[in-house]
């Protein structure tokens, strides 16, 4: 009887927002969530200076041996460590575990019986999770420019075809590569939020899309026919190449743009469909 | 059923691709050297002192991979290039050498394998007195693979 009532009710209009409002409050009083925006903020400074503590320079990375010479290089540098394994750790701090989280503590019972719809607390967790991970990739982008532009300087930079890039060009280029890393990072979001839901795991959802970024990484670095490349979470993380060669090439940037949008777009669709289905009362 | 299909698509998108071939090709890579070393010896030129124009060089570049036997494309350690331009005058060729090592992602990083003078020291004197990178000795550069 009470549970025909409670399907029966009308879901509250502008729930999600409420919902969403609401995970963003509680995730800035988590001690995990501060920790990766603070260091998101403070580690690419640490790196500047440890780098300016010495001579040697990160060779083996793009813009790597230009770090004591223009400080444009720094996130470039940055966000070719970050692209590996960083930004998909990072992302799914949060992603992995906010819905695992009230498998942990229990709680799935006590907010589903509140007067929001499972797809309105879907919709309000989902975007909170999508929202910390734009919030620490730009941070770090904002933070990593900084750290290279006040510590090392804005000098000219070489680009991937010989030529000089002009400072306000260069800065220019590095924020459109940032912004482009967007959409796969938002792909390893998705990605963590099924892990979470389906696994109703958190050490899953948070390690899960680490360990498969990874794998992914390794395939990569493997000669395989174009596809295989094409296909991988972490190919488009390093679409911004062709924006610094002096004819620019777009063709990674829009293969990948999609591949991200058809991850992200599998991976939610998956977590709604799981997360509508689940019955609760049993847990 | 559903597995069978899988397969199908998998096989087809295989096929269509080209199965085994590479995006790192040759082709490409002499494409992406020659500019770029043009580009940099300029900027080494002026650093030394002379002007040169980009534009009267003309570089071409051979890159090839391991021995004869081994095929020229794909990602490897094994490439080396052989740049050719022209420096003074329109019939004086001059080369240079470089070791190559191609990533699947179509960036390489090349590495000054003589002339010594050219490219076999990381830091050269300017023509103010300075010592600064050569930007010769060894670049990085990226090519589309798609």
């Amino acid at each position: 009887m009470t549970a025909v009532a409670v399907a029966a009710r009308p879901a509250v209009r502008g729930g999600a927002w409420v919902v969403y409002r609401w995970e963003l409050i509680k995730l800035t009083r988590q001690v995990k969530a501060q920790f990766v925006m603070g260091l998101c903020l403070l580690a690419p400074f640490l790196f500047v200076v440890a780098l300016n503590a010495q001579s040697n320079v990160p060779q083996d990375t793009l813009f790597g041996r230009w770090v004591h010479d223009t400080g444009f290089s720094i996130p470039l540098v940055v966000l070719g460590f970050a692209g590996q394994w960083a930004l998909p750790a990072v992302t799914s701090v949060v992603a992995g575990d906010i819905f695992a989280c009230e498998d942990r503590y229990g709680t799935w019972k006590t907010i589903l019986t509140r007067s929001r719809s499972r797809s309105q607390i879907f919709t309000g967790k989902a975007l909170a999770a999508m929202t910390f991970s734009v919030l620490t990739t730009v941070s770090l982008a904002l933070s990593s420019l900084a750290a290279g532009v006040l510590l090392v300087g804005r000098q000219p930079m070489i680009g991937l075809s010989g030529t000089l890039l002009a400072p306000g060009h260069s800065a220019v280029l590095v924020l459109t590569s940032w912004a482009t890393v967007l959409l796969p990072v938002l792909g390893f979001t998705g990605l963590g939020l099924l892990l979470s839901v389906a696994s109703r795991n958190s050490v899953v959802g948070v390690g899960g899309p680490v360990v498969i970024g990874l794998v992914m990484q390794l395939v990569s670095l493997v000669n395989a026919p174009p596809i295989v490349r094409m296909l991988l979470l972490t190919t488009p993380f390093g679409a911004w190449h062709g924006l610094f060669t002096a004819e620019p090439y777009y063709g990674p940037l829009v293969q990948g743009a999609v591949v991200s949008v058809v991850y992200f777009a599998v991976c939610v669709g998956g977590a709604y469909a799981l997360l509508r289905r689940r019955d609760v009362t049993g847990s | 059923m559903r597995w069978g299909a899988i397969t199908v698509i998998v096989a087809v998108l295989l096929g269509v691709s080209g199965c085994g071939s590479s995006g790192v090709t040759n082709d490409r890579l002499n494409r992406a050297v020659a500019p770029t070393f043009a580009n940099l010896y300029v900027l080494q030129q002026s650093l030394r002192g002379r002007k040169v124009a980009a534009a009267s060089l003309n570089p071409r570049a051979d890159c090839g991979r391991g021995g004869p036997e081994t095929a020229d494309s794909g990602a490897g350690n094994d490439w080396s290039c052989t740049v050719t331009w022209f420096n003074t005058g329109p019939n004086i060729a001059v080369t240079a050498s470089y070791q190559v090592h191609v990533q699947t992602n179509g960036c390489y990083t090349a590495d000054g394998d003589g002339p010594a003078d050219l490219n076999g020291r990381q830091l050269i004197t300017a023509a103010d007195g300075a010592t600064v990178t050569n930007p010769l000795w060894q670049f990085d550069g990226c090519f589309d693979t798609t």
